[in-house]
């Protein structure tokens, strides 16, 4: 009985933190000059999936392009320490030029952004 | 103190000797894709069958870019199911990038080699400026291979969906200068990305012909992959 009563309280317990817990959602928006060409932007996303710390569960597998606006979104794991250097040395080997970058709370669709 | 020379004085240079020495009763240029792949460690292929001269010709071309700016690239026609003169070429850039545009120079040093069957090699030299924004795509490039001169014009638009594919609606001036004349050819492109796949076809019909080895208007079909 006692054993049944533990397991319930910890079924309660783990169900509950979820909802208790906030989600992880560590997303960067970086700011890059000249990126306009999806297809030139390709290798970008493919080098930036490959760091270590870059979510694949996240939106885009963790990498958004936005050539609207000259962004690139990532998202960083749980847990995970964001290398701002990794991230700039990536989108420069791709032959882009990154600006700046800042942590954001969501992720805005190209349209939000241009109004 | 003796001063650095500069890549592009340096490979310009040798090109230039290379050409004085080398004469070619063809022609062809580079580069094989402009746009990508333009990042570290990139490599695509792609294939085109050109209809030119009452004749059909299967080009296989493949491009590895060691950085941004140094890229090399191998075009192979076969044509009548046999290889053709191939032409092994070193694009080297130089970009720029501003807000929403982004632009780059390019010189492009190449030889043709004589995988045809012929003893002939021909060097060539490229020029070209292509420049991007939002909207608006341009392309000039200036070139000699072998006995051959041209200037190749692409400006147009650009239409992207945002969600991993554009396409390109081009319009192309080519005009050519050889032994055998002058031509100037001249008609729309059509190209079309999707995620690392582009596909590319253009038809250009003669504005202008007094070429005696130049018959008819262009047409060319190609689909490519970047990794």
């Amino acid at each position: 009985m006692l054993i049944k009563t533990k397991a319930i309280a910890l079924l309660t317990v783990l169900l509950a933190l979820p909802a208790a817990m906030p989600a992880w959602a560590k997303n960067y928006q970086i700011n890059v000059n000249g990126i306009v060409c999806e297809f030139c932007a390709f290798g970008i996303a493919k080098k930036l999936r490959k760091l270590p710390f870059i979510d694949p569960t996240q939106f885009e597998e963790g990498v958004k392009v936005d050539i609207e606006n000259q962004r690139v979104y990532v998202s960083i794991k749980e847990g995970g320490a964001v290398d701002q250097e990794a991230l700039f040395d990536a989108i420069k080997s791709g032959g882009y030029d990154p600006i700046k970058m800042q942590e954001i709370d969501e992720v805005a669709s190209p349209a939000e952004v241009s109004q | 103190m003796k001063q650095p020379i500069g890549i592009f004085t340096a490979v310009a240079t040798v090109a230039l000797g290379f050409i004085s020495t080398i004469a070619s009763q063809t022609h062809a240029h580079q580069p094989v894709m402009d746009m990508a792949p333009r990042w570290n460690g990139g490599y695509g292929v792609q294939t085109r069958i050109e209809q030119a001269n009452d004749q059909t010709t299967t080009w296989v071309e493949g491009v590895y870019t060691f950085k941004p700016a140094l890229r090399m690239t191998l075009k192979v026609p076969y044509s009548g199911g046999e290889m053709g003169d191939a032409i092994f070429a070193v694009p080297i850039k130089r970009y720029k990038n501003e807000g929403a545009f982004t632009s780059n120079w390019g010189l492009t040093p190449s030889v043709r080699m004589p995988t045809g069957g012929g003893s002939d090699w021909d060097a060539g030299l490229s020029l070209s400026y292509s420049a991007e924004s939002r909207k608006v795509y341009t392309l000039y490039d200036l070139y000699t291979l072998g006995d051959t001169t041209g200037i190749d014009i692409n400006a147009g638009l650009v239409h992207a969906d945002g969600n991993g594919s554009s396409w390109f609606t081009l319009w192309d001036i080519t005009a050519k200068d050889s032994d055998s004349g002058q031509h100037v050819l001249t008609g729309p492109v059509m190209v079309y990305f999707k995620r690392n796949i582009i596909v590319r076809a253009e038809y250009k019909f003669e504005a202008y012909d007094d070429d005696t080895e130049w018959n008819g208007n262009y047409l060319s079909i190609g689909i490519g992959m970047v990794f």
